[in-house]
């Protein structure tokens, strides 16, 4: 922190708060507000005087409250910069100043009771999202008894109490009677992996929280018993398992199962633990001095919605943010020229954040050394002609690469190229047919559906394949040299989220007895959220072709990723042989009746297009008349 | 709010229940087939599953 705090190229900008993005890749704009500090930073030599006489008593938050602070204050003693605030809500009152006395003591004169929060408009070319997470609150699972029993810590208060740093100077005492502990219990997994109570996930550093904190107290006081109470002890990285077995032969005693019932002994102040031993089915019973709670990680509450927000990213059902891609982008946002590095993305210890953030900051920095980015060639082009402003290509964009249209304003959406990542789910869903997708335009694609059902329609299944899981997926296939039936003829589009339903339609017009639309699990897929466009779309083709009397099973739909081979064989296999059970007759019913609904169809959208037009004509001789 | 509904799938036929919240679009499978062509049964769709012999595997 310091170190970022004197580099030149680096401007901290500490109690600030980001109140406005926008922008794309390289051309971000954003509004920072910051917070008034009442202190002058520059001019403050943090000789804590101001803090002496200021009458304000409260619980010191970095000490987890285990001691107080002032109104003013040193956040904490590494603080960058070194300088004191002033925090506002717990000051006594500055209109009218009701105490002052902080000012009157400043030789430096550098306390300012009138400051107010400023803003700052700055223009970035990258962003890194590090803000970080939040841990559980233990409350929630009352039979642990925190809050209620005074020697029933969380692993954050104990991180504190045998800090040298810390508000004991790192002598381990237990807030009852301040007596040193000599008995301590851990208990793993408070808040994770308790899917009907707390988060389902592993919090992936409490583990090895604990195992260090075991050692650390047998390194303070030999004599000192330490249990830990856990479902399965995870020591998977480099050392760790080193650390675990030197913590075992340190004495510490390793109880595999969570106690079911705790309490605290009103007299002693010990705590008594119940605990099932899973490994022996024995109901056993301990007894220690200071209970430690190995809390979970948790999303950032404050905050961490508002980034989210800001920059239009999505998260995991977890709340954790949604990174790129999992193995091939896992520090990127899907939203291009944004980084993760931290907590932000997932739970993960400090080796792990640097890590990920000096990765973070690799991609930034090349992205920004090169002044320029590489665009796709396949994107979206929105012609004006024929757009009614109805705003469904901005709203499905997973990467918000269009801007929002307004009628009244004559505003047309825009593509906007540096941050399209060219699905083709705009394309497929304008219901006025005005976006053109570069390199995989609909007259592009027809014509293959038209070469494949040219000949001999009724032996053919025409399938529709994504570039990055479905088409690989029969990559794969081939490379395994598994067998799938020649009837299926795969068209690739780059998303699943490419499949107009006109081209589904247009198949089934021309006599294909069978459409399979394949793409990504939802989890992988490339485009964020392209592939939820593709289900609901074809869950809606199904409902019409109901309506046209056409059995749905007609159309298939399927996720396959590029690593299931065998799984891209079985269904083409599956294809065939529904393929088999679809007759001419009913096929050439179809025909009829897809021919009448497209024909039906296209006069509506030549009426859409006539109409837009003319609106466009009555704003174009508006604009003239303004100028 | 995620309710009980009976999906059908259009590959094997299998009928099946599975918590249903409208707003919510997620990855369904058959547990007979693994086919991802599942969709909710409604009086229409069960109506033109009587009407017509049904493609089936399995
Ligand atoms: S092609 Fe995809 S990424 Fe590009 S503008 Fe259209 S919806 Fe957005
Ligand atoms: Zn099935």
């Amino acid at each position: 922190m310091m170190d970022a705090g004197r580099h030149p190229k680096v401007e901290l900008l500490t109690d600030s708060e980001v109140e406005e993005i926008s922008g794309f890749v390289g051309n971000f704009r954003a509004r920072i507000r910051r917070k008034a500090r009442y202190v002058d930073e520059k001019a403050c030599t943090s000789c804590g005087e101001c803090a002496k006489v200021c009458p304000v008593v409260v619980p010191d938050e970095y000490q987890q409250g285990l001691s107080s602070r002032r109104a003013i204050y040193l956040p904490f003693p590494q603080a960058v910069p070194s300088s004191y605030a002033l925090n506002m809500s717990d000051c006594l009152g500055v209109r009218p100043i009701a105490c002052g006395k902080c000012v009157e003591v400043c030789d430096k004169k550098c306390i300012d009771l009138d400051m107010e929060d400023r803003f700052l408009d700055i223009e970035i070319g990258t962003i890194v999202v590090a803000t970080g997470l939040d841990v559980y609150d233990p409350r929630a699972q009352d039979e642990y008894g925190y809050t209620r029993f005074e020697n029933v810590i969380t692993s954050m208060e104990f991180e504190r109490l045998i800090c040298a740093g810390g508000p004991t100077g790192g002598h381990l005492i237990r807030p009852s009677d301040r007596k040193t502990p000599k008995r301590i219990g851990f208990v793993q997994c408070v808040g994770s992996r308790a899917p009907a109570r707390a988060a389902p996930y592993c919090s992936n550093v409490c583990c090895m929280n604990t195992v260090k904190d075991t050692l650390l107290i047998s390194e303070h006081d030999p004599d000192a018993v330490s249990h830990v109470f856990y479902t399965d002890m995870r020591a998977f990285g480099k050392g760790f398992e080193d650390l675990y077995r030197r913590s075992r032969e340190a004495g510490v005693r390793y109880v595999r199962g969570l106690p079911g019932h705790v309490k605290q002994d009103p007299k002693t102040g010990d705590v008594r633990v119940t605990v099932e031993n899973t490994l022996t089915g024995d109901l056993e019973r301990y007894e220690v001095d200071l209970l430690v709670l190995s809390v979970g990680l948790v999303p950032k509450k404050n905050g961490g919605n508002k980034v989210k927000e800001l920059l239009a990213l999505s998260s995991t059902s977890d709340g954790f943010l949604l990174e790129a891609h999992p193995k091939l982008k896992p520090v990127d946002a899907p939203t291009r020229g944004v980084y993760f590095a931290g907590c932000v993305e997932a739970p993960k210890d400090v080796k792990d954040s640097v890590t990920q953030a000096s990765a973070a900051a690799a991609r930034a920095g090349a992205l920004l050394a090169a002044g320029r980015v590489k665009i796709e060639a396949i994107t979206a082009e929105i012609e004006r002609e024929g757009c009614n402003f109805c705003g469904r290509c901005a709203r499905v964009c997973p990467y918000h690469a269009i801007t929002e249209s307004d009628k009244k304003r004559g505003l047309y959406p825009v593509v906007i190229q540096a941050a399209c990542a060219g699905c083709g789910t705009c394309a497929a869903e304008c219901p006025n047919d005005t976006i053109t997708m570069r390199h995989f335009t609909d007259l592009q694609l027809l014509g293959q559906v038209d070469a494949i059902l040219e000949e001999k329609p009724m032996e053919k299944v025409v399938a529709f394949a994504c570039n990055w899981c479905s088409y690989a997926g029969g990559d794969t296939c081939g490379t395994s040299r598994l067998q799938y039936p020649p009837s299926v003829r795969l068209i690739r589009t780059m998303c699943s989220g490419r499949v107009d339903e006109d081209f589904v339609w247009h198949a089934f017009e021309k006599g294909a007895p069978l459409v399979l639309v394949s793409g990504c699990h939802f989890s992988d897929c490339h485009y964020i959220s392209a592939v939820t466009w593709t289900q609901q779309r074809v869950e809606k083709i199904w409902i019409q072709m109901e309506k046209l009397g056409m059995r749905p099973e007609r159309l298939q739909l399927d996720w396959i990723s590029a690593a299931e081979g065998q799984k891209f064989a079985r269904v083409m296999r599956q294809m065939d042989e529904l393929l088999k059970q679809i007759t001419p007759e009913e096929v050439e019913q179809s025909k009829k009746a897809v021919a009448e609904f497209l024909r039906q169809k296209r006069e509506k959208l030549e009426k859409r297009k006539a109409k837009a037009a003319e609106g466009a004509g009555a704003l174009a001789a508006a604009a003239l008349e303004k100028s | 709010m995620a309710e009980s509904t009976t999906f059908y799938c259009l590959r094997c036929q299998n009928r099946f229940p599975v918590q249903y919240d409208p707003k919510e679009v997620k990855e369904r499978s058959c547990p007979r087939c693994g086919s991802n062509s599942v969709r909710k049964e409604t009086p229409a769709a069960a109506e033109t599953q009587a009407r017509s012999p049904s493609v089936k595997i399995g």
